[in-house]
């Protein structure tokens, strides 16, 4: 199977969502088009949170253990 | 007889070097993270009902949220932040002037708590409670999370300046308590702009 057809479903399901609306409260709102822009925000930021807290902290380590190696070149003895 | 040879004497690494993160900001670090997806996770729902309420937002019969005096709520908060930070800086140097700011932030973050009950008591008033709608629900645990959050970081902050005081406390434990607060005022204006509106 190559890979463009793999990749095939989840990009007839990211292009065409109405049709794999499973969920029963999805469009209970009256405001379909502002509950599903909510949806789509609210489900960026809750996957994109934890990665940037996690990245941000993974960074900050990095950048610390370099300065410190720095420092510690500079004066072996501290 | 031959003197026995020995190895000469080498100066060898510290073999506990300093953890680039002590153990007291690391615990708080996990805590903060787990408390950041809570409050995301809390704010992401409120979101989504009040983009799908059908009779608008807030639901009629229900008090409009003070947003204009809560800025000035939010402004002395974010101060408090500045404050501690600037304590935090100070404590190294002029530990007695540090001190002075770290109280400013103490006063300013119990001055946020304080305001917050009042305006509390005006909204239960107009009719805004946890069971009134889904606006007082969600206006409650929300806002009611963050002041529990405030009020414990507020009491981290006084044990702290107490213990600074009689210069008993780690570095690591005060940037720990330091962080702690951070998170309560870096998180307000996130439930500020999102619930308040």
């Amino acid at each position: 199977m190559t890979r463009g057809t793999l990749l095939l479903p989840p990009a007839w399901l990211a292009l065409a969502p109405e049709l794999a609306r499973a969920c029963a409260v999805c469009g209970a709102g009256a405001n379909e088009d502002e509950s599903r822009v909510a949806y789509l925000l609210t489900t960026v930021a809750l996957s994109a949170l934890p990665l940037g807290m996690l990245g941000g902290f993974a960074f900050w380590l990095r950048r610390e253990h370099k300065r410190r190696t720095r420092a510690s070149l500079h004066h072996p003895s501290s | 007889m031959p003197p026995r040879r020995t190895a000469p004497l080498r100066v060898v690494a510290n073999p506990r070097p300093t953890p680039l993160v002590p153990n007291a900001v690391l615990g708080m670090g996990i805590f903060v993270f787990t408390e950041a997806m809570l409050f995301a996770g809390l704010i992401s729902a409120h979101t989504i009902t009040r983009a799908s309420s059908a009779v608008g937002w807030p639901p009629p019969g229900q008090p409009r949220l003070p947003f204009e005096e809560t800025a000035l709520n939010t402004v002395a908060l974010l101060l408090s932040g500045a404050a501690v930070f600037v304590a935090q800086r100070l404590l190294r140097r002029d530990h007695q002037r540090g001190l002075s700011w770290l109280a400013a932030g103490w006063g300013l973050g119990a001055f946020f708590v304080g305001f917050q009950g009042v305006e509390w008591l005006g909204l239960i008033r107009e009719g805004l409670t946890l069971t009134s709608s889904t606006h007082g629900a969600f206006f409650y645990l929300i806002v009611g999370l963050h002041a529990l959050h405030a009020i414990a970081a507020l009491a981290a902050l006084g044990w702290a300046g107490l213990q600074l005081r009689r210069s008993r406390l780690p570095p690591s434990s005060f940037a720990a308590v330091t962080l702690f607060w951070y998170f309560v005022v870096g998180v307000w204006p996130v439930i500020y702009l999102r619930v308040y509106t």
